[in-house]
């Protein structure tokens, strides 16, 4: 049927569908009267490329193609493969880390001081003693863990002259109740040699700085040094001790979950306890300590 | 669009092949090398490098087939078109490597101006060339494509606008352009030879 109201473009698509389904080019061209002087030859070249045949992929490059493809799938599921047992050796050493971590951590009679952390954060209390014997101030911090935990109480005795991150320095004017008499020194710990400030333990001040490593709340206290430190130093220290306070220091660095790493006991150092540091300050031997003296004012 | 299978049955052979089945892949290969080698050859003009790129395409198809969307409500459609777009995407990357090669290197720069024929010469010389194709070579890229799928694959306008991601009007009106062009090209060859 005519339709003259349809545009050229119109009229050339319908033509092309109807001679796509086996009508004749003629058929067409008398459907649209008003195009058919410019739609037979579009139709003859439309055929004409029709009737050409079509380039094909050669046999070699179908095949290359082919195995190319096959390369890449193989590709593909090798690298996923490689993908899951990746992901499976993870989950299961994830799983294993865990079980041991539960099974450490429930251990009993474990000492919390080789890594595991209390709950509730742990109170520490450092306390100086006073030497009698040695010049040597003993930094005893002792942590009770406030968590509900019953796992074992961190024991830690550290006595800096012994640790190569503590240096004690008599001070003869510890604290306003410590009374020196004369150039009677008392001891002052401060840590020189480490740049890890391990535990410094001042007698003029109350050492009421927590140590804020690892968001535990420690509160170092240190007793009154209402003792007369009579420092009798040994053979180490040739200086007169000073008797000058060291200036505000580091606050004892108390790690209740280590294990007391530096135990130098002093001959008279009553039962304390302390973490202050790492496992690498073990306790060195008496020659290495580094005692540093400052003259007393 | 001819040798394409149902929307159910390529349903099936790209979910098939998306889990990793190779015959599926291999369907699809038997379904679309042809059809593809002959965009690219007639973009080209030469037989080597649209082999290539036609390997080239299915190696693509292989990496990113997982995380194709399966288009329900033109399957067939819509994954040639999603094909053929990574055939476009091969060429326009092919011809930025030519373009750089020819700016780097004087020389092979000077010998292509002298020498090389363009793509359209190229397939005059093919073996498999026909003046029909050398003329349909001469077209611009868009009037090729609606050649191509309207009087090669057989494709209907719809899913020849579906191809190129046009409307019917527009492919109407490139279809009218290409034929007028064609009809002038071979015109020109007839009173050559």
């Amino acid at each position: 049927m005519p339709r003259p109201s349809a545009s050229f473009e119109d009229a050339l698509a319908a033509c092309l569908d109807d001679v796509d389904r086996g009508v004749t080019p003629a058929a067409c061209l008398a459907r649209f009267p008003e195009h058919a002087a410019e739609l037979a030859p579009l139709l003859q070249v439309a055929a004409r490329v029709r009737a050409t045949p079509l380039v094909r992929l050669s046999l070699r490059g179908r095949v290359q193609g082919r195995e190319r493809m096959h390369a890449a799938l193989a590709q593909r599921t090798s690298h996923q493969g490689w993908l899951r047992v990746w992901a499976g050796g993870l989950a299961g050493l994830t799983v294993l880390l865990a079980l041991a971590a539960g099974i450490w951590l429930s251990a009993p009679g474990r000492d919390r001081g080789q890594g595991g952390q209390p709950t509730a954060p742990p109170t520490a209390t450092a306390a100086v003693v006073p030497p009698s014997a040695t010049s040597a101030a003993t930094l005893t911090p002792t942590l009770h863990p406030t968590s509900t935990e019953a796992g074992p109480q961190v024991t830690a005795t550290v006595t800096p002259t012994a640790s190569p991150t503590v240096t004690v320095t008599p001070a003869p004017t510890p604290t306003p109740s410590a009374v020196p008499t004369g150039a009677t020194p008392a001891p002052v710990a401060s840590p020189t040699a480490s740049p890890i400030a391990a535990a410094t333990a001042r007698p003029t001040e109350t050492p009421q700085s927590p140590a804020t490593e690892a968001a535990e709340t420690r509160e170092p206290t240190r007793p009154p040094a209402t003792a007369t430190p009579r420092p009798q130093p040994t053979a180490t220290r040739s200086q007169p001790p000073s008797a000058t306070p060291m200036p505000p220091t580091t606050a004892p660095t108390l790690r209740p979950t280590e294990r007391p790493a530096a135990t130098a006991t002093p001959r008279q150092t009553p039962p304390a306890t302390s973490t202050p540091d790492d496992d690498d300050h073990e306790t060195p031997e008496p020659e290495d300590t580094q005692v540093t003296r400052r003259p007393t004012n | 669009m001819q040798d394409v299978c149902s929307d159910a049955e390529m349903i099936a052979l790209i979910s098939a092949a998306q889990h990793g089945d190779p015959k599926a892949y291999d369907q699809l290969y038997n379904l679309y090398s042809d059809k593809l080698f002959r965009y690219l050859y007639l973009r080209l003009g030469e037989r080597e490098p649209a082999e290539d790129l036609a390997a080239e395409v299915f190696v693509r198809l292989v990496r990113m087939l997982p995380h194709y969307r399966i288009n329900s409500a033109r399957p067939v459609a819509a994954f040639s078109a999603w094909l053929y777009k990574i055939a476009a995407n091969l060429l326009t990357d092919h011809y930025r490597r030519q373009r750089f090669r020819r700016h780097t290197d004087l020389a092979d720069q000077a010998h292509l101006a002298a020498d090389s024929p363009s793509p359209h010469q190229h397939v005059e010389t093919d073996e498999a060339k026909t003046d029909v194709w050398a003329a349909v070579g001469r077209l611009g890229a868009e009037q090729q494509a609606v050649v191509l799928y309207r009087f090669a694959e057989r494709c209907s306008l719809a899913e020849a606008a579906e191809l190129m991601g046009k409307s019917l009007g527009a492919v109407k009106a490139l279809q009218h352009r290409a034929l007028t062009r064609l009809r002038q090209f071979l015109a020109q060859n007839t009173d050559i030879t």
